[in-house]
């Protein structure tokens, strides 16, 4: 298993730091091309290379969760499914590096016809869909997310949550590697004559090897592949009706809670660590009508409350030592493949 | 300024990273984790061409919206499951371990009830995840008329919170008061599990089906026989003396591979096994659970008549067990009588025999 989400990681908003690869990548190419023809200014090729080295690591440090601004880590939330994206859908190259499958939720109890205000207020939940502190203190914007569904006047604020692919962590490793015999490229580049020849064959080479390795690590790790899907042990959530913003499977969600810089403006769940479906849920918490704050505080005391406390139970450390125990290495049922610790009498 | 300041800083600290990177090899790890992980991505569609058995075809990325399995959790909430077991080539008791009836609070054996009389039900309920509860676990309660496929009436149900394997609660207790008819007699009970989205949904049927009888040269048993399937089945019945044996010693489980690769006969490749036992030693428990290991002890003999039943749908007719012990025999002796439809397990029984 990829097990792609442990490569990501948001940033607290004092360690935000907005992507500056673009500016370097030109500064370097310039600089590259300068000293190329120019012979100009001397070792030139050498910063070129550095600089390159830096775009590519900024790049990768940046899709990596450097636009991340985390509000909480490990958060659990409870929503109904509004719309499942799948990989790749409405993106084209080279947006499509980015592999996640995505899907927004309309936060539980609440109903798609609610407003945000209504949504918002919700003392339990609400927060997750809130303009917050952190990112308006860096004055990066707030628009939210929100799905049109088309017998609705309004749009549904939902929470959008992904659950990451491995291509852009892939993609970066091939990119980072390859950016260090580029730089020396560059390098060589800068010797007048032997150098220009040189550096062209240099180039060539570590273009095709870039090229063929970041290729196949690329279509290697889609995860929108049939067969991932096809994966007996995949979930199927089921989405909301696209006309009424009716049914959709109620999910819990964990994973952490940050402001994503690289989109709009808004909060989601990213990476999304823990995807489970709540079957069991009552009928009157599956928001056909807008939620009352009664209803919210009998949700809380009868959904939220208890699976967010069970499903935080695996992220503690006896828990997760007692799991490790010989009376629980049992895979079929005690009875059959249970173990006994020998009982040593002194 | 103080914003170039600023990028200047961000900056130096991506190139030092950098050149973290490429002098402490960091670059090397990655790369030799990325092949690793690229080789399991094509052995594990290699394994998944096995699967697709029985998918829907019209599934692709855009319709179906898959969440990879290290991100989707499902629970396993189960009970000692007679019929699955069976299906994975395993003996099975009738004398359920994971269902206990108590009378004002003592235990008591689903073979001596008394009429008319309030008992407690207890089921104890496994979670096989370690990180999936099931919260709200729906456990439902029924009894038959002693025998084999006889139809169920409805006890009541309870509803549990299942923690995670491991954890302070697991594994958890689900109770129903039930009073016994008013006519004597011997009554199977059967406890169900229910939970949708479940990792393997084979494993929440188990049921309780014993009979104590006194071999006073032979003990006899009557029971009936029923076919609750709506066409006309052939069962034959079999018997074995299995009884669970003791658990392994935890420092002598010899590993999966070294099983299978001791016993290959025990590997069954065409048996499905669902993916939250994969990691289980299924040779390991057919060599120790089997019903080749726990024939019916030498010197014992077990009459079954008839051993073969053509019965119409819903049709129920009484078989007889005769059980003689061996000369001397002190103490009890279980025989379980198992009903089969081919190679599926419809019911049984375990018959307890006192001998001495």
């Amino acid at each position: 298993m990829a097990d792609c989400q442990k490569h990501y990681h948001c940033v607290p908003v004092s360690e935000y730091r907005p992507l500056a690869a673009a500016t370097v990548a030109l500064a370097a190419v310039i600089i590259g091309v300068i000293t190329g023809v120019f012979s100009v200014p001397p070792g030139g090729g050498i910063v070129a290379g550095i600089l390159w080295i830096l775009a590519v690591f900024d790049l990768c440090r940046y899709l990596h969760g450097g636009k991340l601004i985390c509000h909480a880590l490990n958060v659990c939330v409870i929503g109904r499914v509004a719309e499942l994206i799948p990989v790749g859908a409405d993106k084209s190259f080279p947006d499509t590096m980015d592999d996640d499958f995505t899907f927004n939720i309309v936060l539980s109890p609440h109903s798609s016809e609610e407003t945000l205000s209504d949504v918002a207020a919700d003392p339990n939940q609400g927060r997750f869909i809130s303009r917050q502190a952190g990112p308006d203190s860096l004055g990066l914007g707030y628009e939210g997310v929100s799905v049109k569904f088309t017998d609705l006047e309004r749009e549904t604020e939902v929470l959008h949550c992904e659950v990451k692919g491995c291509r852009v962590h892939d993609v970066c490793i091939v990119l980072k590697v390859m950016s260090f015999p580029t730089a020396a490229a560059a390098a060589i580049c800068s010797i007048p004559v032997i150098g220009w020849a040189a550096c062209l064959i240099a180039l060539a080479i570590v273009a095709v090897i870039t090229l063929i390795a970041g290729g196949i690590v690329w279509a290697a790790t889609h995860n929108g592949d049939l067969n991932d899907v096809l994966d007996p042990n995949s979930g199927f959530p089921g989405e909301a009706n696209p006309e009424t913003g009716l049914g959709g499977d109620i999910v819990l969600v964990r994973g952490d809670w940050v402001y994503d810089a690289g989109h709009e403006g808004w909060n989601e769940i990213h990476p999304v660590r823990y995807v489970q479906r709540l079957d069991n849920v009552p009928a009157e918490f599956h928001g056909a009508a807008p939620a009352t704050p009664e209803l919210v505080e009998r949700f809380k005391r009868e959904v939220l409350d208890p699976w967010c406390f069970e499903v935080g139970r695996t992220d503690d450390p006896l828990v997760i030592e007692a799991q490790g125990e010989p009376e629980n290495s049992w895979h079929i049922h005690p009875s059959i493949d249970g173990c006994q610790e020998p009982v040593i009498v002194e | 300024m103080e914003a170039f300041s600023r990028r200047i800083g961000a900056l130096s600290r991506v190139f030092w990273s950098a050149l973290k990177y490429l002098v402490l090899f960091h670059w090397l790890r990655e790369l030799v984790e990325l092949i690793h992980d690229l080789i399991g991505i094509f052995r594990r569609r290699k394994d998944l061409e096995e699967h697709r058995r029985g998918r829907d075809p019209r599934c692709l990325p855009k319709r179906c919206g898959g969440i990879s399995p290290d991100v989707y959790r499902r629970a396993d909430p189960l009970i000692y499951s007679q019929r699955y077991l069976r299906e994975q080539g395993l003996a099975v008791t009738w004398d359920n371990p994971d269902i206990q009836l108590y009378r004002n609070g003592v235990a008591v054996s689903s073979s001596s009830l008394e009429a008319g009389t309030e008992y407690e039900i207890r089921a104890q309920i496994w979670n096989n995840s370690t990180d999936a509860p099931a919260v709200g676990l729906e456990v439902e309660f029924f009894f038959h008329d002693f025998g084999i496929g006889t139809a169920p009436i409805v006890i009541g149900s309870d509803v549990v919170t299942l923690p995670v394997k491991g954890a302070p609660g697991h594994p958890a207790f689900a109770r129903s008061m039930w009073t016994t008819p008013n006519t004597p007699g011997h009554y199977c009970l059967k406890v169900q599990l229910n939970w949708a989205d479940d990792a393997n949904p084979r494993n929440n049927l188990g049921q309780e089906n014993t009979n104590v009888g006194t071999a006073s040269s032979p003990a006899v048993f009557r029971f009936p026989v029923r076919n609750d399937s709506a066409v006309r089945r052939l069962l034959r019945l079999t018997v074995d003396a299995y009884v669970p044996p003791e658990p392994i010693d935890c420092r002598q489980r010899p590993g999966k591979k070294r099983s299978d690769r001791e016993h290959p006969e025990l590997v069954l490749s065409k048996a499905f096994i669902p993916a939250s036992e994969q990691a289980a030693d299924w040779t390991l428990a057919r060599l120790r659970h089997g019903p080749d290991a726990h024939p019916v002890p030498p010197g014992w003999i077990v009459e079954v008549n008839p051993n073969e039943l053509e019965l119409s749908a819903y049709e129920a007719r009484d078989i007889d067990v005769s059980v003689t012990p061996p000369d001397g025999f002190l103490g009890q002796q279980a025989i379980n009588v198992n009903a089969m439809h081919g190679t599926d397990l419809v019911g049984g029984v375990t018959l307890l025999v006192d001998a001495g």
